[in-house]
């Protein structure tokens, strides 16, 4: 692993944040506030910490602010990393190259309610559970819930392009978000959407810049407002989970469910076979569940009473045709409520002997077409596997798959394998050999056709490098608009292979 | 109000075993064995108002979150089918058309 050339800031940037800035404790240069911005939830080179702190931390409320930051930002060649809620299971919030985080944390006001148009404009350090509390007054809700969604930031969401568990439902954070302000690498403050208009949702005016920004992972700027869709909020929700001793017969059950036209399904999910061993040795959400189950599917309906109540007959009906046994109703209900928090796992794992260890939580997500998922769970565990036994620092805690498109169940799904991995035994062999097991599960999504990933984004090293082999030709033109957009490199510079624009 | 007996809350009931590396003191609250937590760190020792403050704090989360989400969560009103061992797949052919 080569260091990464960070970039510290002179006393007279230093001043000239403060200036900018203009409040005490609004610009941080202390060790903890910048070690606490240095990392996310995802696996983290905790050796080589030092490479990884910024140089200092801002704290902005405008967007004007945001645009005199970047500006001195490229007046003075230092790189600018913004931050949300820095829940990130890939790296887009680490800074590679020291420099100025951007944490647009105090940017968490409510600017206004549209119960006409049906908007809500939001700063992006909003987080979706606290806005989704003010908004329950009004009966209505904006449905991006990620597994993160007690914790996440809407500009976190817009950065990574997220994805909903309600999602079939109601859409992902793209098509959750209406329009963006977004302050470019060079300072200007700009609106996307389809195309112009704060709360149009459909446009063919123009290219539709709010797509080209969405996932941007702070690459492309920093996101300073955001409108939303509200949704009426939904009158009954219903959770079913069946169990079943084999993983075809679960496969084959999600696909009769998400083909069956209900309109009201949100979401379906399947646990695998070491998800099964995982959830009965180390989850909160143990359940004894007999040795003979192997793969769980779960389902959830949301909508009106009337809606939801006729479409759970059909949905006990098709989870039980292919021999699914119904797990009960304290699982639906409890399981169902913690799909919504999945940050809350156990920070321990296991080693070979079953002796437990600390151990962070790694997900390795991808985008995959239901009818390759059965090869790939298999490549992708004995991947893991061969990992878990060289090294003896990883702990593999199986896979979900979620549907994964917009608006309708089927066609291709979230699939994510979960990694626990023991950081404080980590060195530079051992996580080089994370970066490979990263690389061959990414190599195994983008042989069976489909994309590296759908949630999390491509921005670390494992990935990263394979980004220019999935975009084909489409990566030439990334790169003309990245120099176009932030001529000098400041913006979150090292991530997605994107310094190759200025070579 | 519940009468807080010193003994009760600072004495951890006994384990009962639930699977080879699952352990069980409180009902539905899982413990890893601790036999396996000798190695690389320990297990906390805990007193049972502190697990049970945990747990009931998890479960109030947890409810809240479906009335958060919709206003009515609705159930199938069955049973846990587990314990019939696996189903078998439905013969399509033999249902009506």
């Amino acid at each position: 692993m080569t260091a990464n050339p960070t970039v510290e800031l002179d006393r007279a940037v230093v001043a000239d944040l403060e200036a900018i800035m203009d409040e005490p404790g609004s610009v941080l240069t202390d060790v903890s506030s910048r070690a606490n911005r240095s990392r996310v939830p995802a696996p983290f080179p905790v050796h080589r910490w030092a490479e990884h702190m910024p140089a200092a931390v801002v704290l902005p409320r405008t967007a004007e602010q945001v645009s005199e930051i970047v500006k001195l930002a490229n007046r003075a060649r230092v790189p600018v990393v913004p931050r949300a809620g820095g829940t990130g299971l890939n790296d887009g919030a680490v800074p590679l190259r020291g420099g100025i985080v951007v944490d647009v944390k105090r940017m968490n006001q409510i600017k206004e309610i549209d119960m006409i148009d049906r908007t809500v404009t939001v700063g992006p350090g909003i987080n979706m559970l606290k806005l989704n509390e003010e908004l329950g007054k009004y009966h209505v809700f904006h449905p991006d819930t990620p597994a993160s969604y007690p914790c996440s930031l809407v500009g976190g969401r817009i950065a990574c392009s997220g994805f909903s568990l309600l999602g079939s439902r109601f859409g992902h954070t793209r098509d959750l978000v209406i329009s963006f302000e977004i302050v470019l690498p060079t300072g200007e403050i700009i609106r996307v959407g389809d195309g112009g208009g704060k709360k149009i949702r459909k446009s063919s005016t123009g290219f539709h810049l709010k797509h080209l920004f969405m996932g941007h992972q702070g690459t492309l700027g920093i996101v300073t407002e955001a409108t939303l869709e509200l949704v009426p909020k939904p009158e009954a929700e219903f959770a079913a989970f069946f169990a079943f001793d084999d993983y075809l017969r679960a496969h084959r059950t999600v696909h009769g469910i998400v083909t069956s036209g209900i309109a009201t399904l949100a979401g379906t999910v399947i646990f695998d076979e070491k998800k099964v061993e995982y959830l009965r040795r180390d989850d909160e959400a143990f359940i004894p569940m007999p040795p003979w189950v192997n793969s769980v599917v779960a389902t959830a309906l949301y909508g009106t009473k009337a809606e939801v109540s006729e479409a759970s007959k059909i949905l006990m009906d098709l989870g039980r045709r292919e021999g699914g046994r119904y797990t009960g109703d304290e699982m639906a209900v409890g399981d169902w409520a913690s799909r919504h928090d999945r940050y809350a796992n156990p920070l321990h794992g296991r080693l070979a002997d079953g002796s437990v260890a600390p151990m962070s939580w790694h997900c390795e997500d991808a985008s995959l077409n239901w009818s390759v998922i059965p090869q790939v769970r298999e490549e992708w565990t004995a991947i893991t596997q061969k990992y878990v036994d060289r090294y003896g620092i990883f702990d593999n805690w199986g896979m979900y798959c979620y549907t994964n498109a917009s608006y309708k169940p089927w066609g291709d799904y979230l699939v994510e394998i979960d990694i626990g991995i023991w950081e404080e035994k980590l060195d530079d062999e051992k996580w080089a050999g994370w970066v490979d097991l990263k690389r061959e599960i990414a190599k195994v999504s983008l042989a069976h056709g489909g994309s590296i990933s759908s949630c999390h984004g491509t921005t670390r090293v494992g990935d990263a490098e394979l980004v220019p082999e999935e975009m084909g030709g489409g990566w030439d033109v990334m790169l003309k608009i990245k120099r176009a957009l932030d001529p000098n490199n400041i913006m979150n510079p090292g991530k997605q292979m994107l310094d190759q624009a200025y070579e | 109000m519940r009468k807080f007996v010193y003994k009760r809350e600072f004495v951890r009931p006994e384990a009962t075993r639930v699977s080879d590396g699952v352990i069980m003191r409180l009902d539905d609250v899982y413990e890893v064995d601790p036999d396996l937590m000798n190695r690389h760190f320990h297990q906390q020792e805990m007193p049972r108002w502190d697990t049970e403050r945990i747990v009931a704090s998890r479960n109030d989360h947890l409810s809240w979150m479906h009335t958060h989400f919709a206003d009515e969560t609705l159930v199938a009103g069955e049973e846990s089918e587990l314990d019939l061992g696996p189903g078998q797949p439905r013969d399509a052919s033999a249902e009506p058309q």
